[in-house]
């Protein structure tokens, strides 16, 4: 840590005395026609090769030495802005970029950010908006989060399953932002679709590794959402009316390139269609809404004012009676909302402050019941997680090849857990008290980004976290390394090192099958986990606008918790049972170490008519906990060997494109009995034991034993665009899982008598799949 | 729009029904073994069953198990093997020898092979614990109560505590007594006497790990030499003749084995329990194979 300090401290100085440029060139980039910032655009000065990036306000600073500098400003899916500036003075510059109405290969797009051998940042996938829109859709919906599970290193958790998968960590280990303000679950129903427009989105970015120092709390992955702020010179906006949902935007100008608003919505009604064509002995009711807000105000030429909204909602019924004797009841709904409202302030020409306080809450209300042979069987989870931050940011620009980035956040964590599952029903149980935990996580952090000579390029940090739960207060630092060495012909060697702590956890229920997110923050009794990621690539850019990286990382967990074996939430285990309330969600968990390691192959093309990319992980995910499969590593859940996406689209003229992808995966682990075998108990003679001689033994030969079939299916998508002056229709026609391949979301065993009813039991297993082929149909028409 | 709409409806609804899969996927046929031979027993009994799959139907009659015939059983010493003689009777089949073809004794190891007729084998091996003493056992009358069991039933209680010493490194322990007395049952309207033997478990006095039918039975792991005391209540007995107690020492594989069992059957029939492993120490085959030594004592009572 003392070394670590020191490097810093010496890069500091380096910079400073090296690099003492005399002038600041600082401004704005900005979408011509909207006025929306454009993050992430190039600012060159051609003579020096000095180059800069605007950040989330459409911000840059780039230092100059006076004289006469040919200044480059790019953006992908703009036209290059190019403009020759005799600087003697700071400059102030800002630049309005028009829009490519068609992207053609002839088309010279200048943006370090998307050219991978030019940035430090290793492990981040930055999809273009356009490309994300372009996919082909599951019920016309075009979704980042399912897209970004095509991506090396992220997996689905399989049919149907809500959440993803960062380099075989859980679920709950990705931090997704909308807007800087947490969503705790960011899928609707079986993760078929996410919480998530794509339509209101102006960037989607995942970072799997080599986190900047800003972003703590998850092990994973850190995905960055910024929402549109909305045309600030007319009223725009689109109705989307699709098979199963639609949607609609508008974008309005409160005051003319000075305040906007963009509001968008989404409902269901795929359940009014399905109704009729249930089986009889199966009948339920699901849909969704959603609403995002933002509203964007310019106080004056330096301060920006944002206030950002979302709201989800997710209401679910199902009553299946499977079996004569058998009836499933199930009834969930579940609510994110997430609010932000931050301010953004250009303090002087080299620094650059951002403020936000952050509200987030989400809701589950799951409850179950299934109704066996020997008893009916009640669950009932609740999950509230509500979380107030304030975090300040600061950027100083140091010089033209030198960043620092510190700033310190706190936030107060309210949790309100429960689970409980009883045999018959007991009101008093389901209905009882609910015990509340709270918790205060806050950080400070620092971060240096650097250029070294003309080749090495690195970002230098930490992060200290302070973490209270109840008289308990823990500090933790986090060391962040990235480095970058640029060799020839567009050839770059990335490493990065991260430590991460979380202080949350996501308990979920492996069998149910329901949604029963668990969401608890680290106790005394059960402690925050730690990741410490080692990731080394190779990449480089071709001319022809595409990329190739390949990525080796290897991850060790500490403190990785999972529910243990034969847990339940059960609490009548007999009348006996002292005080109910004593046994809490605590009593279920036990801990242990992950170890996660693999190499991706990511080939990206972002431009052109031809446009895509082939992803491929080869990835292992192993565990091994105390109190687990008697001792021994076991492969985790989410441990897939192999993963394969193709993704194409083809813009055949301004009007059509076709677009398409394949995605295979190995299948993912469960935990499966193997066999049934009788009991018999022959010592101590005469005793108790002979009692337990009734009850069946099912064999496991392991925690998570079962290897599911392989996860593949083909996509397909066509699109038309007409446009008649400023009126856009397009139709988008799309089938998911072409080749309608049954991909399993669930297994579970079911009893049933044998022919005579007597005791003696049949069991049967089942698989469940939930996504066939699904044509669909949408129609976008926008103004 | 309609066709469209019930194409895409039955599409969804129907293509994507529950599939049944018998779990047979990786079914591999084990051999089942039972065996807890005891330094005291005259007589190591040996039971050999076969898995089935999931899908399949369990018996609870004795008579029909899937017991394993004809297979080679084999124990040995190290020095001495004994081949076990196979018993089918109307009731159980089982494997059996006798103490005079091979002695347990206390702190050996003993090796057990399996070959079934189709060629399929399992092996394992245990270690005879060393046996704890009992220090001293006693029933105190003088507690003795009337107490009201149920609305219209009546009972006695008294404590009876045992003393042990338990010295064996590495080992668990069950503690169990046997009353002998006679039991009276009284409601509104009868009252009537029986002589029985009833068997009692000891609450040991911090709380344990094993449950099993709500009676806590078994010690964790003790020091070596520490003397620990186990209470019980007789509720039932209105009269005591005398109280055998036991103090069966057995190794960590039967409390590993009967922990996990413990877990599994208590949630077997809870949708929402998360699966649980059985322990094993049959190479290549599930079950049991487990020493014990047993200690007893008898006090004669005079109520």
């Amino acid at each position: 840590m003392a070394k670590s300090t020191i490097l810093i401290f010496a890069l500091l100085f380096y910079g400073i005395k090296i690099y003492p440029n005399n002038f600041v060139l600082s401004g704005f980039a900005f979408d011509k026609n909207s006025r929306e910032p454009l993050i992430g655009a190039t600012i060159t000065d051609k003579n020096s090769d000095k180059v800069c990036i605007s950040n989330s306000m459409g911000y840059f600073s780039l230092q100059l030495d006076s004289g006469l500098h040919e200044i480059s400003i790019g953006f992908i899916g703009y036209k290059t802005h190019v403009e020759e500036l005799g600087i003697s003075k700071d400059f102030e510059l800002n630049v309005y970029l028009e829009t490519l109405p068609f992207q053609l290969d002839t088309v010279s797009i200048d943006s370090k950010k998307n050219s991978e051998s030019k940035t430090v940042q290793s492990g981040e996938i930055n999809l273009p908006i356009h490309q994300i829109q372009s996919i082909p859709s599951i019920l016309g919906e075009n979704d980042p989060l399912k897209i970004a599970q095509m991506l090396p290193g992220i997996q689905s958790g399989g049919e149907a399953t809500p959440g993803f998968f960062v380099r075989g960590s859980a679920a709950d280990q990705n931090l997704v932002l909308i807007d800087d303000a947490p969503i705790y679950n960011p899928f609707h129903l079986f993760g078929i679709f996410s919480v998530i427009n794509a339509d209101a989105l102006k960037t989607f970015e995942i970072t799997k590794g080599g986190y900047s120092a800003e972003y703590g709390g998850r092990l994973a992955s850190i995905v960055n959402i910024n929402l549109k702020e909305g045309n600030k010179n007319k009223t725009k906006g689109y109705l989307n009316l699709g098979l199963a949902s639609s949607k609609v935007l508008l974008e309005l100008p409160i005051t003319k390139n000075k305040s906007s608003i963009i509001i968008s919505g989404r409902s269901s009604y795929a359940h009014l269609f399905a109704k009729p064509f249930l089986p009889k002995d199966q009948y339920g009711t699901y849909y969704f809404y959603d609403f995002s807000t933002k509203y964007t105000a310019e106080l004056s030429a330096k301060t920006k004012l944002y206030f950002s909204g979302m709201f989800s909602a997710d209401r679910f019924n199902l009553v299946d009676e499977y079996l004569p004797h058998s009836l499933y009841y199930a009834r969930v709904k579940w609510n994110n909302t997430a609010l932000s409202l931050r301010i953004n302030h250009v303090i002087s020409k080299k620094l650059f402050w951002k403020s936000a306080i952050i509200f987030s809450n989400y809701n589950l209300l799951s409850k179950a019941q299934q109704k066996n042979l020997d008893a009916t069987y009640y669950l009932q989870y609740q999950s509230n997680i509500r979380e107030i931050a304030l975090k300040n940011d600061f950027t100083y620009y140091l010089n033209a090849y030198q960043q620092i980035q510190f700033g310190v956040t706190i936030t107060r964590k309210n949790f309100v857990p429960d689970a409980v599952t009883s045999k018959n029903e007991d009101a008093s149980l389901l209905n009882r008290t609910i015990q509340e935990y709270n918790a205060i996580e806050s950080a400070i952090y620092f971060e240096d980004e650097f250029k070294l000579g003309k080749k090495l390029i690195g970002r230098i940090g930490g992060r200290v976290n302070v973490y209270s739960y109840k008289n308990k207060t823990t500090i933790n630092p986090e060391p962040r390394i990235s480095l970058a060495y640029q060799l020839a012909k567009s050839w770059a060697i990335k490493g990065t090192y991260t430590q991460m702590h979380q202080y949350l956890h996501l308990i979920s229920t492996k069998g149910v099958g329901l949604p029963t997110d668990l969401w608890v923050p680290a106790t005394n009794k059960v402690p925050y986990k730690m990741a410490k990621q080692y990731t080394v690539a190779v990449v480089k850019d071709f001319a022809k606008s595409f990329s190739i990286s390949a990525e080796g990382y290897y991850k060790e967990i500490f403190n990785d918790i999972s529910l243990k074996e034969g847990s339940s939430f059960m609490q009548i285990k007999s009348i006996d049972v002292v005080d109910k309330n004593d046994l809490t969600w605590e009593d279920n968990i036990t801990t242990g170490t992950s170890w996660n390691y693999g190499s991706e192959v990511f080939i990206h093309k972002k431009k052109g008519r031809l446009q895509g990319w082939i992803s491929y992980t080869l990835a292992w995910s192993i565990s091994k906990f105390k109190e687990l499969n008697f001792g021994n590593s076991f492969l985790n859940r989410q441990d897939r060997r192999h993963s394969l996406s193709i993704m194409m689209i083809y813009r055949i003229n301004e009007k059509w494109s076709i677009s398409a992808d394949w995605v295979y995966m190995t299948g993912n682990h469960i935990t499966l009995a193997n066999s049934i075998y009788n009991n018999i108990d022959i010592l101590p003679e005469n005793s108790y034991l002979e009692s337990h001689s009734n009850f069946v033994n099912y064999e496991f030969t392991g925690i998570n034993n079962f290897k599911m079939p392989p996860y593949h299916r083909f996509d397909f998508g066509l699109s038309y665009i007409k446009q008649r002056k400023d009126l856009i229709t397009e139709f988008d026609l799309s089938v998911y899982n072409v080749y309608n391949r049954q991909n399993p979301y669930f297994y579970y065993l079911v009893s049933s008598p044998d022919k005579s009813e007597s005791k003696v039991i049949n069991s049967m297993m089942k698989q469940v799949s939930v996504l066939p082929i699904i044509p669909s149909i949408n129609c976008k028409i926008s103004f | 729009m309609r066709i469209f709409c019930c194409f895409f409806g039955l599409t969804l609804f129907y293509s994507s029904c529950i599939k049944e899969v018998h779990n047979n996927f990786d079914f591999e046929e084990k051999i089942v073994v039972y065996s807890y031979p005891n330094t005291s027993d005259s007589i190591i009994k040996l039971i050999l069953l076969n898995n089935q799959p999931v899908s399949a139907s369990l018996e609870n009659n004795n008579e029909k198990l899937p017991y394993l015939k004809n297979a080679t059983v084999t124990i040995s010493d190290g020095n001495k093997s004994t081949l076990l003689t196979f018993y089918e009777g109307n009731s159980e089949s089982f494997y059996y020898t006798d103490s005079n073809s091979l002695k347990f004794e206390e702190g050996k190891n003993y090796y057990l092979n399996i070959n079934s007729p189709d060629g399929r084998y399992a092996r394992s091996s245990l270690k005879i614990p060393h046996s704890s003493n009992i220090l001293s056992a006693s029933v105190d009358t003088s507690s003795v109560a009337k107490i009201t069991l149920y609305d219209n039933m009546m009972s006695i209680s008294r404590e009876v505590t045992l003393s042990v010493n338990l010295n064996a490194a590495n080992a668990y322990h069950f503690v169990y007594a046997k009353v002998y007395g006679k039991t009276i049952w009284y409601d509104n309207k009868d009252t009537s006497v029986n002589s029985t033997v009833k068997d009692f478990y000891f609450n040991p006095n911090s709380s344990l790990p094993l449950q099993i039918n709500g009676n806590q039975t078994l010690s964790t792991k003790n020091e070596i030499g520490v003397a620990t005391n186990f209470k019980t209540i007789d509720f039932f007995s209105v009269e005591i003749d005398s109280v055998e107690f036991f103090l069966i020492t057995v190794e960590e594989n039967y409390y590993k084995f009967l922990k996990s069992k413990q877990i599994q059957s208590s949630n077997t029939n809870d949708p929402f329990a998360e699966p649980a492993l059985l322990f094993s120490n049959i190479e290549n085959g599930l079950g049991v194979f487990t020493g014990l030594t047993t200690r007893s004592k008898k006090i004669i009572l005079k109520e």
